[in-house]
């Protein structure tokens, strides 16, 4: 189950989902580590409160959250439990805005001993309201950003609306190690009481079993473009979604929102795969990745 | 610190005891050792739903292990929950959250519950029996049928108010309360509502009183940051630092 990618040995191929995962869910994994990464919430350079009024509902088939990305800023980050964890590499995920808040990244990542970096390219621009679509308007910064953290392994992580050939492009250029999809996708919701958008900035991600497929084609898409490694995300429930993401090209594959409502489902996911290569006589997942084209 | 578990109990009683509104007891398949005022996520197996939802520890039986929850019937998950039959098992998170400051309590106590806030408030009367002096409970309800019926706990002075009026008093239970400055401790649980018109009527309770707040939940342990609040002392996630706060740090619609 072992999956190398730039040098960093991953002891399984399942990471956690950024925003999905803090250190209060460590206790379930004391005696057994299903994951071979744990990617930590996004951080921004400055502390952002996030939204207010309802921030979670649940849907057909999956969540819709308007959380907006609230965090204490990285000059305040603190790694706290996760500096216990032994057997997972701890990946630290950052929206960065502008080229004078890198560096700030950078001193976490080294205080902490942090190799692997998650760039969250797909949340809105701090500027704007929308998520940039075509990455040449930052190619500046991703390059100073690449080259910052020059020996790190640095995955970027974009939404279904940015996978797009000349992107993923730009990034293998750049020296982007991976390119994590999807992010959650943009949807909405109407009480039909109030007669009213559930949320209060109508317009929430959703994530879970309704993002797979869409997912899944999206980490096709990339494999025909590119040789980049591609770390898919949305909708793992079981370990059939990370054999097909894997026989799409997948490297790794990160578990999300399917945790809250399951604290179980990584360990189901890991022996679902061992058993899955046993009964199928595979012995490394090499045999399978990227076989689907 | 309780640490918290995913584990699976299995159902062993279930009864109505009021309307739309059942007691269910669990065999769990490990020793949970909750605290008073803590919360358990709850899903059956293969539920149909994505998340769990969060339903307060009713009652824990030391000696067994087992434990009880009050389930009042809302839409989707609670009617999928309350359909286990005896025998089968259902799926939980906890213990999660803080539970109430029961901590060298003494005096006399004040419980306000409102609705299905009376939920926690078994196991808490466990653990102040022979510590506090006297404990008095408020308990209001919509209408007489929906009061849980067996509410009628040996040494504990009950006072009930209904919106319809046709038990007790009709109104709200803040009417019965009166001063309420005879209490050392103050806990309540109930719709915000309630909880609202107590801090408006009674400011200088504040610093004694401790209430359970319920809020939107999809992790219930502090990670998707769903159940946020606003406090005087900043933002605060009800499910990881609650869902008992201190009512002096409350802000009313935070
Ligand atoms: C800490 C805490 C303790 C609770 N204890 C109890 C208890 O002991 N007994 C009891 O009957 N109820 C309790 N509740 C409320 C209970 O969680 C909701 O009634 C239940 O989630 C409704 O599920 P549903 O799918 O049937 O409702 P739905 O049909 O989905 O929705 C009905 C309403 O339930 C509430 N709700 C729905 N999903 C959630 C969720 N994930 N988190 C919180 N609220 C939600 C919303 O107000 C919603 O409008 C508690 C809630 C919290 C936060
Ligand atoms: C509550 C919540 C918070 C999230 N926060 C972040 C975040 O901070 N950064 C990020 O890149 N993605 C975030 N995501 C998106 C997930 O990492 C993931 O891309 C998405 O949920 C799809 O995966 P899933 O279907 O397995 O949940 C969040 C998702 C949820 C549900
Ligand atoms: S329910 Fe997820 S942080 Fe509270």
């Amino acid at each position: 189950m072992r999956t190398r990618i730039n040098g960093l040995n991953f002891r399984t191929p399942l990471l956690t989902a950024s925003g999905t995962f803090s250190e209060e869910q460590l206790d379930f994994y004391r005696n057994r580590m299903p994951f071979g990464g744990i990617v930590l919430k996004t951080h921004t350079f400055l502390p952002r409160d996030g939204n207010d009024g309802i921030l979670i509902k649940e849907v057909k088939g999956g969540l819709l959250n308007s959380i907006g990305l609230a965090n204490c800023g990285i000059k305040q980050f603190k790694i706290g439990k996760f500096s216990r964890v032994a057997n997972a590499h701890i990946i630290l995920s950052a929206a960065i805005f502008d080229e004078k808040e890198i560096g700030a990244f950078r001193k976490t990542a080294e205080k902490y001993g942090i190799k692997a970096l998650e760039l969250n390219l797909s949340c809105p621009n701090i500027k704007g309201k929308d998520v940039i679509e075509d990455l040449r308007g930052i190619k500046g910064l991703l390059e100073e950003i690449k080259s910052v953290f020059r020996e790190e392994t640095v995955f970027a992580k974009l939404s279904y609306a940015q996978v797009k050939k000349g992107n993923i492009d730009l990034l293998a250029k750049t020296g982007f190690n991976g390119v994590t999809v999807i992010n959650t996708v943009p949807a909405c919701d109407i009480d039909i009481g109030k007669k009213a958008f559930v949320f209060e900035k109508k317009f929430a991600g959703l994530s879970g079993d309704l993002l797979f497929n869409m997912a899944l084609k999206s980490v096709i898409d990339i494999k025909r473009w590119s040789g980049i490694p591609v770390i898919a995300c949305g909708g793992v429930s079981s370990h059939i979604e990370v054999i097909k993401y894997i026989m799409a090209g997948a490297h790794l594959v990160q578990i999300g929102s399917r945790i809250f409502g399951d604290p179980g489902a990584p360990f189901k996911i890991e022996d679902g795969i061992k058993a899955y290569m046993k009964e199928n006589g595979i012995r490394d997942l090499r045999e399978i990745r990227g076989i689907v084209k | 610190m309780t640490v918290k578990k995913a584990f699976s109990a299995r159902l062993i009683e279930k009864k109505v005891v009021a309307e739309e509104t059942l007691l269910m007891k669990f065999a769990p398949d490990t020793e949970i050792a909750p605290v008073p005022g803590q919360f358990l996520m709850a899903s059956v197996p293969e539920s149909r739903f994505f998340l769990k939802r969060p339903f307060s520890v009713h009652f824990y039986y030391e000696d067994t292990g087992y434990f009880k929850i009050l389930v009042r019937l809302r839409d989707n998950a609670t009617r999928e929950l309350t359909s286990l039959r005896y025998g089968e098992a259902c799926d939980f998170i906890g213990p999660l959250g803080n539970g109430f400051p029961l901590k060298g309590i003494e005096g006399k106590v004040a419980i306000l519950a409102g609705g299905i806030g009376i939920a926690p408030f078994a196991y808490v009367l466990k653990s102040l029996k022979g510590r506090a002096t006297s404990i008095d409970v408020y308990y209001g309800e919509r209408e007489r049928r929906f009061l849980v019926e067996y509410w009628r706990w040996s040494g504990v002075n009950t006072f009930i108010a209904t919106d319809l009026g046709d038990e007790g008093h009709k109104g709200s239970v803040l009417d019965l309360f009166k001063t309420g400055r005879e209490y050392d401790s103050i806990f309540l649980c109930g719709p915000g509502k309630m909880l609202e018109a107590f801090m408006k009527r009674y400011p200088k309770l504040s610093g004694r009183s401790s209430a359970s707040l319920e809020n939107y939940m999809a992790c219930g342990v502090g990670a998707c940051k769903g159940c946020k609040i606003k406090t005087k002392s900043g933002i605060k996630y009800v499910c990881r630092d609650g869902p008992v706060f201190p009512v002096s740090e409350l802000i009313v619609n935070g």
